[in-house]
Parts: structure tokens; sequence; C-alpha cells
């Protein structure tokens, strides 16, 4: 018998067999999906962001300031005399994607001379257009209107206006120099961001 | 060169190889192809029902949106704008619509953000669902303080499902035959662990059935139970069949049918009532109960 003959003569069985593997292989694999199922839930959460500029500003009188770039911080510089004081108007702007709630402090560089100064701190809002004029083209320095009490809270897109009136109390001490930050925070939960006003100031 | 025998053969072989590997890849890619293409056969588990809300009372900051895709297999969900503290909840549903049951393996939560992201789901785990039976679910999403701002978090929740062929309540006669291949050597369909054990429930849970000694002992008195003669009182009739319906409810063969809007459980526990106040003038009303329900699968 050839190897030819030989080959021949098994052809038949091999390819049964290899057909009957194939054939059992694929009914495996329909089975499969036949007796298996599966369910899926996917999902995708966005997390929103907190914002806060200082949009407007004016000081009463107006001795000039300065201003960063991102809208965060106003400067003023002041050489102070006795009975030195000043009004400083901001308009903070929630721009951010949820509401906030807005607080402040102030803090000094300085503590031994912190006492000789004053402060207050006017709070009106919030508005969602241009404030109203007795709070801000029209503020009154002598009779200021009645104010709302931190911490306030401020929606998407509405504005706060803050004046605050600060002053050295009589009588002055001697030379010295003190810088006064005014932080107006703003926080939902863990999150936070801050504005300022810097007063640095000189005793000469 | 080849003969026309030979082409014939590699022709099929080839389409054959093809058809298997067409085949593989579904069950690979998308093992429930099948069960969308056939969707009143087999294993089909679809959701039905979605609904979400969030724990926002007073302002409207997140927004939570939750939808069934077409295939009817997935549930997306949108969170947007959300915020520490901020959780939202969707309600599901989950229907079985294939024709046999379906139990539901293992619910994988894919969470790469646990510190800022909490997931949490009912645990159907281990559940059945009879065909066109319904299940409802709850999934919770609550972003933690550790969330960042202006980020995207991602989940993925898998549950798996595997289908069993819906098993049907047997008769007597099917029963007696399982506790006399013990004798017989025959092949029993359930094996003989398994029959001492559902005995042995049985004996705990009924007030009316309690076997003792050894395993020979016990499924002998089943068979006397199950085997009430020629001239047996209505009594004994009804506790033959109640002893076959204890047999089909203890091993599952029962999830999912009703007679007259009843279920095997409650079927039993009216027979056993009627039994142990010896209510004789409704033996045969319960005894008609148990029979139709013995007799669903013929």
């Amino acid at each position: 018998m050839t190897k030819r003959h030989h080959y021949r003569q098994h052809t038949p069985k091999l390819t049964t067999l290899i057909l009957t593997i194939l054939l059992a292989l694929t009914i495996t694999g329909i089975s499969y999906t036949y007796w298996t199922d599966t369910l899926n839930i996917f999902g995708t959460i966005r997390t929103g962001n907190i914002k806060i500029t200082i949009d407007n500003q004016k000081l009463i009188p107006d001795i000039g300031y300065g201003k960063t770039p991102n809208n965060k911080t106003v400067s003023v510089s002041a050489t102070i005399t006795q009975g030195w004081e000043i009004w400083v108007g901001i308009i903070i702007k929630n721009k951010g994607t949820v509401p906030v709630t807005i607080n402040y402090e102030i803090t000094t560089n300085n503590p031994p001379y912190e006492t000789y100064f004053g402060n207050d701190t006017y709070f009106y809002g919030p508005y969602t257009t241009t404030p109203p004029n007795a709070v801000w083209d029209g503020f009154d320095v002598l009779n200021p209107p009645t104010e709302e009490t931190p911490p306030i809270d401020l929606p998407v897109d509405n504005i706060l206006v803050v004046w605050q009136k600060l002053w050295l109390k009589p009588p002055p001490p001697e030379a010295f120099t003190i810088t006064i930050t005014s932080e107006y925070k703003a926080t939902l939960g863990p999150w936070h961001e801050e504005v300022a006003v810097m007063y640095y100031l000189d005793k000469g | 060169m080849m003969t026309m025998k030979t082409r014939t053969t590699t022709a099929i072989l080839l389409t054959l190889i093809t058809l298997m590997s067409i085949g593989t890849a579904f069950a690979l890619t998308s093992n429930s192809y099948a069960c969308r293409t056939t969707c009143y056969t087999n294993c089909d588990v679809i959701f039905t029902y979605v609904n979400s809300y969030d724990n926002e009372i007073e302002k409207d900051v997140a927004h939570t949106c939750a939808w069934i895709t077409s295939c009817k297999h997935t549930i997306k969900i949108c969170v947007t704008n959300a915020y520490p503290c901020y959780e939202a909840t969707i309600d599901y549903t989950i229907k079985n619509i294939g024709n046999m049951k379906a139990h539901i393996n293992k619910i994988t939560i894919n969470n790469p953000n646990p510190e800022a992201l909490e997931i949490s789901i009912t645990n159907h785990e281990c559940t059945w669902i009879t065909p066109c039976e319904k299940i409802n679910g709850q999934l919770t999403l609550h972003l933690l303080e550790e969330a960042q701002q202006c980020h995207t978090y991602e989940f993925e929740i898998t549950i798996e499902l595997s289908c069993a062929e819906l098993q049907h309540p047997r008769t007597i006669g099917f029963w007696k035959n399982q506790f006399s291949a013990l004798y017989c050597k025959d092949t029993a369909q359930v094996n003989s662990d398994t029959l001492e054990k559902i005995l042995d429930e049985i004996s705990t849970e009924s007030q009316i059935f309690n076997f003792t000694g050894s395993r020979k002992h016990k499924f002998q008195q089943a068979l006397d139970i199950l085997n009430p003669g020629f001239k047996s009182n209505m009594k004994d009739k009804l506790k033959a069949q109640l002893l076959a319906l204890w047999l089909n409810y203890k091993i599952g063969w029962t999830t999912g049918y009703t007679v007259e809007g009843m279920t095997a459980y409650q079927i039993i526990q009216g027979s056993e009532a009627a039994l142990l106040n010896n209510q004789t003038k409704k033996f045969e009303y319960w005894k008609n109960l148990c029979d139709g329900f013995n007799n669903l699968g013929e």
C-alpha cells in the first residue's frame, strides 16, 4: 500500500472527527450565549466648581488702588496720620457653577498694632443684576443702609456688595507699618475660594 | 490534483470554522447577544424602569438623569455639576422576559475613585427571577468630601446572570420513583442525599410530617405516605398529595407557580391547618389543590 493510498483511506474518518469537534465547539459557544445574560449600569459624574471674583471696587476717598489680573485681590497703599479713615467698596460675583456661602475675616501681619485700628464692614445683597443705587453708586458713608449679616448665601451669577470702613484710632502710636488683609471666603462643603482687600499702611 | 470530494470537505470545514469563530466572538464580547435577538425565548433579563432623584431640597444645583438604552440591557447615568455631599438615587426595575428562570450570580462595582465617590446598590446576588417576574433595586451615588472640582468620575456596575430551565412541580408518581430507587438500584433523578435532606427539612418545618430513623426508614415512611392505598380515606389522600407538594416546594420546583392564586406554601399551610384542626369537610378541597399543583408540569 502506498503512502498516498494510506492517506486517502483515513481521510473520511479524520474529516468526520474534525467535523464533530467543530460542531461541538460551535454548539458550546452558542449555548453559552443562550444561558447567560449581563446587565450593565454606566455612570458619569461631572463636578462643578467654585469661582468668585471682585468685579468692581470703589474707594472713598479715591486714593488709588491696585488689582491683580485675576480679579482676586485689591490692594490699597497709604501713608496714614491721625484721623485717617477710608471706605473701600467691592462687588463680589459668584462666577462658579455652584452656590457658595460668603464669610470674612480680617488679619494683620503686625498684631501689636491691630488695636489701633477700627473697622466696620457692611454686606448688601445678593443681587441678580446691578446693585441698587443706595448701596453702590449713591452709597452714603455718613448714613449706610441696613446691612446683611454674614454668612451670606451667594447663588451662581449673583453679586454681593461689601463696604468696609477702616480707620486709625486716636492717639496713634509712633512710626510703624502694617498690612491688614480683609479676606472674603466662599465655601461649599470642603471646597473654598477667597478674594481679598489688602491695606499696606505706613505711619510716618 | 484535488478531487471534488476534497474540495467539498474543505469548503464545509471552512464554513464551520467561520461560523464557530463568529459564534465564539459573540459569546466572548457580548454574551447576551443571543438573548437580545430572541427576546421571548431563553435567557433574557432586561431593565424595564428607571427613575432618578437627589437630595437637593431648596436649591437645584446638580442634575441627575438616568435612562435605559435601546437594547434594554444597560442603564446610563449622567450627573452634572455635582459637589461634595450631593447624593443621587436611581430606582430601577429588572424583568425576566425569557422563559427560563434567571439567577443573579454576581454584582460587580467598578469604582476607580472610592475616595471621592461612594456607590451602593441593592444586593440582588443569589436572587432568582422567574419568567415575567420583576424585581426592584436602588442605586445610590454619594459624592464625598475628597471630590475635586471640575472633575469627571466614572463607574460601571455589572450584573451577571445565568439561566436555568424552569423546573415544574412533579407528581406523586415521580416522588414515589425517587424513594423506590433506593431499593430497586434504579437511577433516581434526585439523589438520595438530597432526598434525605429534604425530608429532614420537612420534619423541622411541617406540623404533620416527621421522618425519623435511618435513611432507609425515612424513605420507607415517605413511601408509605405517598402510597395511601386503594381504599384509603380522604385524609390519607390529602397527606399523600401534601407530602408531594412539600417535596416540590423544598426542592424549589414550585417557584413562580400558583393554583387558584395561591402559592405552594400557602396551599401547604392551608392543608396542614385543615389536618391539624381535623376539618374533614375541607380535606378534599385541599387535596385537590395539592394535586392540581403537583400536576402543573403534566
